[in-house]
């Protein structure tokens, strides 16, 4: 009898464990909004409860290789930037777009207001709300520098030399350190915040995006979707977008080491930035495909699974008949800001 | 002087080889006064041509003065030809852009340089009879005056040999016998003469007179 | 009669087809010219904006935010404009991140009503006690401490040292006046000490037919000097942000607005002169393989002379380098005068300062086009020179009969 209660707790215990792993890599119910920002001068609006699709336009469709990138021209036929969003910081109520033209707007979720703030860089990618919530931090991809802009007066407050193509930044903790990532450098760049001076780097050796820390600010998290080749030129567009190792790299915050790279090529995936939950349990990755479609995936934090790819961007523009015209016909997205817990209405 | 060993020259004429000298060997003494006689196309410019370092033959040796002037660079070879030969040729071969005078000065111009060359070049045309045309330009002259000019440029670097190509093509019968006079004045003071003619009296007057015909060369009688 | 040599017979050959050699001169004095011309005008202004910002000397400017434009553009070119801030903002600007030194000035137009004065000049107030812009100069111009009735004037204020100038009644006596810098901004000014800017604005109700309404707590500008680490952009950047209702402006700034300016213009310009270069070095290449193949006779007869291979290449390069040399001149004193003459007219076209590069520069930038110029014509002469000199002289005179 001993015998056979121990069998049946033992199978009782297997089954538990095979359950929660099951559930474990099951997609999570999710509560929030996401924003994410595209080259087509829109904002493509995710509920994350029921996967529902919907856009804010911010302006009109800008290629990402049109103007400068770390001060190189790519595009010889587009010397300046079109439009086109590609990042977007969610203050309150109100989301501050950085465009690839280098201004900056607002748009305010509950009266649908839209103003522009004005010319503040050159050609931003991300817009990273700042440790103090007083400021946000544009990353210009074309000169290379940080631009602090403070939400109450809305106006650029500071400028920071980093690197040549910079694209995202995180904090530690307490704030005295900044990491700052450089994509055609391949790297990311330490900086004592105080003095706002590089006091060192990790290299990541491939052609990168963003960063994101995790809720516990022990692992720095990068995107690095190596669709360019970084030559002595500056960055090529490869023949075939990712042709490399598409990744997401994790830096451990502490020892300041790559700790992991999430190989993600097979999927067809090329994260471009990330998103958190509160919990830290999940990550939102959005995704290009260099296909028809961009994706939002979401990603398991512990087991690096891919639990759950959306189409964030062929669903709404088969419907309305939207034929893309730029970048080689394929709908780019960037930029990912998430209001935790509330649905659009 | 020179001495000419089995030499042969052949052109590509479309499709055809034609042999324009055709093994040819001849010794010339110094101060001699050699004719050479033929046809239209039978090789007498070129074998010039040849013993004047202007053309390299396909086989057999050219020597000049103990020279086997072929084996010489580029270089040597022109300012061997400066220092040693000069040419009369069939065509008026003036520098339409220079005076008589310093088209009779030319060859001065790659070598030999002294203070009486001027001097000199004037007395050369003089001696041709071309004495108010110093300054002329050579489209001012007759094609007979232009040929004089040209008579009066051989002379001017005092070489060993002068070739010349029907010298005398231009010339009246009067000016003719004047020219040859000068030829065998400067013969007889040691310049060595090869004239190629169809002119069989001017030929005639030559110390070794040879014909040539199809390439080949043969003593005339 | 000198010596018969290459450089004699070059001549000569140049001489021979008169047609062909002009055509050839003036594609070269075209390139030249506008290599020359468009060079010279982007090292003036150039000049004249380092010139004016090194007397500026300071790193960043800080005016009205409204005014940003009317003080941009009497930066560049010059036209005496007045916009006043409260005074406050310079202690606001001191207490900015990056701030080294920051001192006020003051501008008054001078009045055009002046019956005995000068018209149309900017007085500019300094303050001699933090002053780090104007002051390095007076001890260069009179060597002593500078007071409330001197003033310096700028190159173009028509006056000299030892004068007297008067303006809204007050007599200043002439201290010293400013060399040259091309920038109307200085070139048109006249400097005076805040006080003394003060008290003639005060006195101008009784003194003058103008009143200037200027009072001692307005300041027209700030300039600021960066501390060691900090880029003006940056600094700039802070004081915008940290002083409400003012602009900050890097001086370096100025200079690339210039730059934009002028890049245009430079590209046009250089974009001309490329084609017309492509079309030279064409021309001159086809000409002279013309000129070889009609000389093919006397390349024979020059060879059968004596003349080496080298000679006969020399020959043709030096006839092309002569032509070219001579269309190189040409064009660098032909695009001299055109700027020289139309100076003016391009000054008020691109509103932008003019100041004369130093002589030295100018010869390097007259020999530089006429090597380059002298350059195309060898470079285009290369391959037929080679030709000919190649060329076995009987079948040279065969082929030319």
């Amino acid at each position: 009898m001993k015998k056979m209660m121990f069998c049946i707790a033992l199978a009782a215990v297997a089954l538990m464990a095979t359950a929660m792993i099951a559930a474990a890599d099951d997609a999570p119910l999710l509560k929030g909004t996401a924003y994410v920002a595209g080259h087509g001068g829109h904002l493509a609006v995710i509920n994350l409860s029921t996967w529902d699709l919907d856009r804010i336009v911010i302006t009109h469709a800008g290629s990402e290789t049109e103007g400068v990138i770390a001060g190189l021209h790519l595009d010889a036929a587009h010397k300046k930037p079109g439009g086109g969003t590609h990042g977007a910081a969610l203050i309150g109520r109100d989301l501050f777009v950085g465009l690839l033209d280098g201004r900056v707007k607002k748009y305010n979720l509950d009266t649908q207001k839209l103003t522009d703030l004005g010319q503040v860089g050159e050609k931003f990618c991300g817009a990273i709300p700042g440790p103090g919530g007083k400021d946000i931090y544009y990353e210009d991809m074309a000169n290379g520098n940080v631009y602090q802009f403070n939400i109450k007066k809305e106006k650029k407050a500071d400028v920071i030399p980093v690197g040549k193509s910079v694209c995202g930044i995180a904090w530690t903790k307490d704030g005295k350190t900044a990491f700052v990532s450089d994509m055609v450098q391949g790297k990311i760049f330490i900086l004592d915040w105080k003095t706002k001076k590089k006091i060192g780097a990790i290299k990541i050796g491939t052609f990168i995006h963003q960063i994101r820390m995790n809720p516990a600010h022990t692992e720095l998290w990068c995107t690095a979707p190596n669709e360019f080749v970084v030559t002595a030129k500056g960055p090529q567009p490869s023949s075939v977008a990712g042709k490399g190792k598409s990744q997401i790299v994790i830096i451990d915050v502490k020892n300041r080491k790559i700790k992991d790279r999430v190989d993600v090529t097979d999927d067809q995936l090329f994260p471009h930035d990330l998103a958190f939950t509160p919990d830290g349990k999940w990550v939102l990755v959005s995704c290009r495909t260099y296909s028809d479609d961009s994706i939002l995936a979401v990603m398991n934090a512990k087991t690096h699974k891919i639990v759950k790819e959306v189409s964030i961007c062929k669903r709404c523009h088969q419907e309305a008949g939207v034929k893309i015209k730029i970048d080689n016909g394929s709908p780019l997205l960037c930029g990912i800001a998430v209001d935790w817990g509330k649905n659009p209405e | 002087m020179i001495s000419l060993r089995d030499v042969s020259k052949t052109y590509k004429d479309g499709d055809q080889l034609v042999h324009a000298v055709d093994g040819v060997s001849m010794e010339v003494e110094a101060g001699d006064f050699v004719s050479v006689v033929g046809h239209s196309g039978s090789g007498k410019t070129t074998l010039l041509s040849l013993m004047g370092g202007l053309t390299k033959p396909q086989s057999g040796s050219v020597t000049i003065g103990g020279t086997e002037i072929w084996s010489l660079p580029d270089d040597d070879l022109s300012a061997f030809r400066n220092k040693n030969v000069n040419f009369i040729f069939q065509f008026a071969s003036l520098v339409p852009t220079l005076t008589c005078l310093e088209n009779v000065l030319l060859p001065t111009a790659f070598g030999k340089s002294g203070d009486g060359l001027v001097e000199y070049a004037r007395s050369l045309l003089e001696m041709v009879g071309l004495k108010d045309k110093m300054q002329s330009y050579p489209s001012r002259l007759s094609g007979g005056q232009q040929r004089r000019v040209a008579i009066a440029r051989a002379f001017i670097n005092s070489p060993k040999v002068i070739l010349a190509d029907e010298p005398t093509g231009d010339l009246d019968e009067a000016t003719e016998s004047e020219i040859m006079e000068i030829f065998k004045k400067k013969c007889a003071e040691g310049t060595t003469f090869i004239i190629v003619t169809h002119n069989s009296s001017l030929a005639a007057e030559a110390k070794s007179r040879y014909r040539m015909s199809a390439g080949r060369l043969e003593r005339a009688s | 009669m000198k010596k018969l040599g290459l450089n004699h017979l070059a001549v000569r050959n140049i001489r021979r087809k008169l047609f062909r050699t002009v055509s050839i001169v003036l594609s070269v004095a075209a390139v030249s010219g506008t290599l020359f011309s468009a060079t010279l005008v982007i090292y003036s202004v150039r000049r004249s904006i380092a010139v004016g910002a090194g007397r500026l000397g300071a790193d960043v400017l800080v005016v009205p935010a409204q005014d940003e434009s009317k003080a941009r553009d009497a930066l560049i070119s010059g036209q005496p404009s007045e916009y006043y801030m409260p005074s406050k903002v310079l202690d606001e600007v001191r207490q900015v991140e990056g701030v080294e030194k920051a001192t006020p000035q003051v501008f008054i137009k001078s009045s055009p009503l002046s019956c005995c004065g000068v018209s149309n000049v900017l007085l500019i107030g300094f303050d001699p006690s933090t002053d780090f812009s104007v002051t390095p100069w007076l001890t260069d111009f009179s060597g002593k401490n500078f007071n409330n009735n001197d003033i310096i004037a700028g190159d173009e204020v028509p006056t000299m040292t030892g004068r007297t100038l008067k303006f809204y009644g007050q007599e200043f006596n002439v201290v010293g006046t400013l060399a040259r810098t091309g920038m109307r901004y200085l070139d048109n000014s006249a400097f005076i000490t805040l006080n003394a800017a003060y008290k003639m604005a005060a006195q101008s109700g009784t003194k003058a037919l103008k009143k200037v309404n200027v009072t001692p707590d307005e300041i027209s500008t700030v300039l600021v000097k960066v501390k060691d680490g900090y880029t003006p952009q940056r600094v700039a950047v802070k004081i915008s942000f940290a002083v409400d209702g003012v602009k900050a402006i890097a001086s370096s700034d100025v200079i690339s607005t210039v730059k934009d300016q002028l890049s245009k213009l430079f590209a046009y310009l250089l974009t001309v002169g490329g084609i017309v270069w492509v079309m030279a070095l064409l021309l001159i290449g086809v000409v002279f393989s013309m000129i070889v193949n009609e000389r093919q006779r006397e390349i024979g007869l020059l060879r059968a002379m004596g003349a080496t291979k080298g000679f006969m290449f020399r020959l043709l390069i030096t006839e092309a380098a002569m032509l070219t040399s001579a269309g190189g001149i040409l064009g660098v004193a032909g695009g001299g005068i055109v700027v020289y003459s139309f100076k003016n007219l391009l000054v008020k076209e691109l509103s932008v300062p003019y100041l004369w590069p130093s002589p030295g520069l100018i010869i390097a930038l007259l020999v530089g086009c006429i090597v380059v110029s002298t350059i195309t014509g060898i470079a285009a002469a290369l391959y037929p020179a080679s030709i000919s000199a190649r060329m076995e002289p009987y079948e040279a005179i065969r082929k030319g009969e």
